[in-house]
Formats: structure tokens, sequence, C-alpha cells
């Protein structure tokens, strides 16, 4: 599970998972639950095309971090590694974020309620600071399997 | 390494055949098979040959028109080659009627630019129009050129013989007014027979019609034709028949205050969905018709038009079959605007029934009685009482005439207006 391309292809399979749970579950419930201008349709796909552009970037910086801990320089700068991993993780907070903000924005017009946008923030942590987490702490090269928070 | 392979495939394939799964669960069955046929009828090819029967009015009070150079005359001269000119082949057959009607031969029918035309005794004296009255279906055309100077009770009388020779037949009726010089007697007036005589001015001249029966399209042609003319203004032009809408397009749209309905991406030129939001029953949509009449249709009265809506259930609560349609309540016509250019219809809707899919065929027609308005050309055209002092050039009661054969038309068929349908999912 901590080898290529092992851990590439399952941390794959995983966001491709949690985007079926987090988008299209997520649009299809909020398509039934808001009160739209747009079409359902629409308002679906924006959904839909938020949650792959975040669970893209998630497998990217996932992928990337895999590469970053399997390179033989990595393992005798341990402290740069750790840099590595806490700013990819804060950086899938900052997406997450600016996911959140770009659909308060395209659905200003539109009547969701403020509990159903804390279900699109938990959806969007889910798909990409958790899944960052979860994926890394499970599958990160053995070299830096102990830097993810909370791996012992 | 094989194995780890295929286990982390295992993932991509769930992930897939799930996605697939949803993405099917909303394709079912359409409820209808869409046809608009019934709001713009049936296209079919141009014929190529035409047989037109011309009934010429043959009675004094049509003397006056035949003045050396008006436009009466010159629209007798030029029917036979202009309507040559609408198909390859037209077989012209002449008639004269008053109070008998006979075939007569093309010089004969020329003499009628002349006074001596107007004198046969036996024929002269009273307008039978309803005798010159000739529908039929298929590459015919008839043509009745009268004064259309009617008395209420003769009105009634031609309206009823229109109505059970042409209207029941699917036949359209067409009327073209033609401005002409006019120097002779108005009869049949409520006040004694008076001498009128045009001047210079246009607006002098006096009015005579071309009352057309056949197919709308052959009417069509033959006032396309006519119109090549300068003295036919094809505005001065009104069909009455089964269609007054050549194409239309819907579009469907929601009001801002609207919370219970959620529209769906439409699945076609007139298939629209949307959602009714758990617990809800009704909302309000509003559907945007942009029309293209008929040439020579009639106004439409707003205040008079009528939503009909059939409904469909689905069976076993997926759509995949559906009950026989019935008509519902479910959608009435709040408002129904012409103003603009485009048709807004709003639409408040109480789906009845219990959370399921349901699906509707929606017909906007013209009301039943007083549908129509009299165009404004024809009530420039006529008086309810022409006398030689007021409404001297116009015609008695033209504006009764055409509003009665619009409303025995619609008795027979009441013309449509748009016909759309609409999928909803009621949670």
């Amino acid at each position: 599970m901590r080898s290529a391309p092992l851990n590439y292809l399952v941390a794959l399979a995983i966001a491709g998972i949690l985007w079926i749970v987090t988008g299209f579950w997520l649009a299809r419930y909020l398509g039934d639950a808001a009160s739209l201008q747009m079409t359902t349709e629409q308002f679906e796909g924006i959904v839909y095309v938020a949650f792959a552009i975040l669970a893209a970037a998630a497998v990217l910086d996932v992928w990337y971090w895999f590469y970053h801990g399997s390179r033989s320089s990595t393992l005798s700068n341990m402290n740069g590694a750790r840099r590595v991993w806490t700013s990819s993780f804060v950086l899938q907070i900052v997406l997450m974020i600016l996911m959140l903000v770009t659909l308060v924005v395209l659905f200003r017009a539109e009547t969701i309620s403020t509990a159903n946008y804390l279900l699109i923030l938990a959806a969007a942590a889910i798909q990409a600071p958790l899944f960052f987490w979860l994926t890394t702490a499970m599958m990160s090269p053995n070299g830096v399997k102990y830097i993810p928070w909370g791996v012992r | 390494m094989r194995s780890r392979g295929i286990i982390a495939l295992g993932p991509v394939l769930l992930a897939v055949a799930t996605l697939a799964s949803f993405c099917t669960a909303d394709s079912v069955p359409k409820a209808w098979t869409p046809d608009i046929s019934s709001v713009v009828g049936t296209q079919s090819a141009p014929a190529d040959s035409m047989r037109m029967d011309v009934y010429l009015d043959g009675t004094v009070s049509m003397g006056g028109y035949a003045v050396p150079g008006g436009n009466y005359g010159r629209f007798l001269e030029e029917l036979e080659s202009t309507s040559q000119t609408a198909w390859k082949h037209t077989d012209i057959h002449y008639y004269k009627f008053g109070g008998t009607v006979r075939e007569i031969p093309r010089r004969e029918f020329l003499d009628a630019r002349s006074q001596g035309f107007y004198h046969e005794a036996g024929l002269s004296a009273i307008t039978s129009i309803q005798k010159a009255i000739n529908c039929r279906r298929g590459p015919n055309v008839s043509v009745v050129i009268t004064d259309l100077f009617q008395t209420e009770g003769d009105v009634n009388t031609v309206v009823d013989q229109v109505k059970r020779q042409c209207f029941q037949q699917g036949v359209t009726v067409g009327v073209l007014g033609i401005p002409s010089q006019f120097d002779g007697t108005v009869y049949d007036a409520k006040v004694p027979a008076f001498r009128y005589t045009s001047g210079a001015d246009t607006s002098s001249l006096r009015p005579f019609f071309a009352l057309m029966f056949g197919e709308q399209a052959a009417i069509e042609r033959l006032v396309s034709s006519l119109s090549s003319l300068n003295f036919v203004d094809r505005r001065k032009f009104t069909a009455i028949g089964p269609m007054i809408v050549t194409s239309y397009t819907v579009g469907m749209s929601k009001p801002r205050s609207d919370r219970v309905i959620n529209l769906r991406t439409p699945v076609g030129p007139y298939q629209f969905a949307f959602d009714v939001r758990k617990g809800e029953s009704g909302g309000t949509v509003i559907d945007s018709i942009r029309l293209r009449p008929q040439e020579g249709a009639m106004p439409i009265r707003a205040d008079q038009v009528e939503l009909v809506a059939f409904k469909k259930a689905a069976l076993n609560g997926k759509g995949a079959k559906w009950s026989d349609s019935t008509v519902a309540n479910d959608f009435t016509l709040a408002k129904f605007d012409l103003s603009t250019g485009t048709a807004a219809a709003t639409l408040n809707t109480n789906i009845s029934g219990v959370p399921d899919r349901y699906s509707y065929m929606l017909l906007l027609r013209t009301g039943a009685i007083n549908g129509f308005e009299a165009p404004a050309w024809i009530r420039a055209l006529s008086s309810d009482n022409p006398t030689p002092q007021a409404d001297a050039n116009k015609t008695l009661n033209l504006d009764r005439f055409v509003l009665a054969l619009r409303g025995a038309a619609s008795s027979v068929y009441q013309p449509a207006i748009a016909k759309w349908y609409v999928d909803v999912r009621k949670q």
C-alpha cells in the first residue's frame, strides 16, 4: 500500500468514491432541498464540478507528497518534509474555503439554508483536507510514514 | 504485482458502477409523443395545379364599381394572370351570382367592367352569397367577389351556410378588402338607396371584397400573388380557419418569489420539467410563448384565452408506464399577457396526488366565444349604419360578419395558441 504505483491508484480511487458521496449525493440532496432560480441540473452541475476540481487538487497534492516522500533526498531533510506535508494540508484547507466562497457567490440568487452551506463545508472537508490526511497517513512512503499528524 | 493491481482497480470499478447507476436512475420513458400539428397544422407540399372558381356578384349594387380605370375592373383583369403566377396550372371557372348562380364564359366575366353586366333580369335584384359558397378541400380555391353589404339577417344566413359547408370541412375562409373607385347607388342600407361617388382622395374609395374559400396555404398563396397588384394591400386580409399559428416557441421560467418549484433543464423545444419541493403541491410558473401568427390571423382576445391540462401519472413510481390521460385542474391560467411581442402565460400549479411523477400536456387555446377581436382594417371599413351623411363608403355590418364567421369557425374547432408538455416530480 505504501509503494508506487499502488498508493497512487488507491488514492485516486478513494478520491473518486468520496466525490460520489460528497459531490454527487450532496448535489442531488441540495437540488431537492434548496429553492432554486437556476435549473436543478445547472445547480447540480456546478456542485459536481466544484467538488471534482477540489478532488483533483487533493489527488495531485497527495501524489506530490508520495513522490516527494519517496525521494532519497527527502530522507536526509525530515524537517523539510514535515514543512511540505503541513503546507500541503493547509493548502487543502484553503482550497476548501475557496470552493465554499465560490459556491456562495455562484448561488447568491438561490435560497440555500445555512445548515445546507455547513453541509457543503463538511463535504468539502471530507473531500480535501480529510482525504489528504487519510491517504497520506495510510499510504505515505515508508521513509515519511510518521510525518502525517496522528500517525505513530 | 498483478493481484495488487486488481485490488487497486476494485474501488475504481465500484466508483464507475455506482456513478452509472445514479446516471440511469432518472431516465424514464416519455409519457407523451410531442405533436404540435393540432396547433400549427401539417405542412404538405404545395400543389402545382389549382382549380379556381370565381363567383362574381352580378347585382345592381355592384354596378357602381364598374368605373373605367377603377381598381375593381383592374382586379378582374388581373385575377387570372396573378393566379397563374401562384400555381403552375390554374383551371379557372367563372360564375355570376345574385338571386341565382350560373357559370359564365371568360368573355362575359370581363364584361363585368361595364355597367350592363349588373342588370340581368332574375339575377341582379337579390344578393344570395350563400348560393356562391363552394367549399372543397384539396387543390380548390373559390373566390367570391362582392360588396359584402349585408343586413343582420343576411349575416346570419351566410355565416350558418359557411359554417356547415366550410368550417366543418376544415376549410379556411379568407377576406380580402380592396378599396375601389365607385360611382353608383348604394343599396340595402338602413336608409333609402343613395348615390355615392368617390373622389380623388383614397379615403373616399369604397371597398369591395374577395371572399376566398380553400385550404389556408392555397389562400395565402393567392393573396401573396394578388398583393403584387399595387392596389391590393395584404394587410387588408383576414383568414378565418382552424389554425392561427404558423410556429411558436415556449420557454418556462418561475417568478423569483416562488419557493416551491425547482425547474429542470428542458428536454426538448416543447418539453419541460420541474420538481415540486417536499411537502408542497402548488407554485407558479411563467411560460413565455413567442408566436408567429398565420398570415391574416385575427387578433386574440387575451382575456378569453383558456388553458386545458391533460394529466398522466406514473404507474410504478418510476415512470416506466403511465396511466391514461385525464383532464386535470392541476394547472390553471392566472394571467395571459399579449401586450408585448411575446405572450406570457402565468400558470398556477396545484399538483394533486401523492408524491410521484406526473406528466402533463398543456394546451393554450383561444376562447370558444368572443375569442377574437375584429382586425383594425375591418373596423375601419365597417359601419352599422352607412348613410349619405356618414360612413357613406363603408360596408354595412362588415365587423359583425367577420366576427360571426370567426365565432362559427371557433365553435367547430377552437384554434390553439400553443401546446407543450411538462413532467413533474412531486417530492
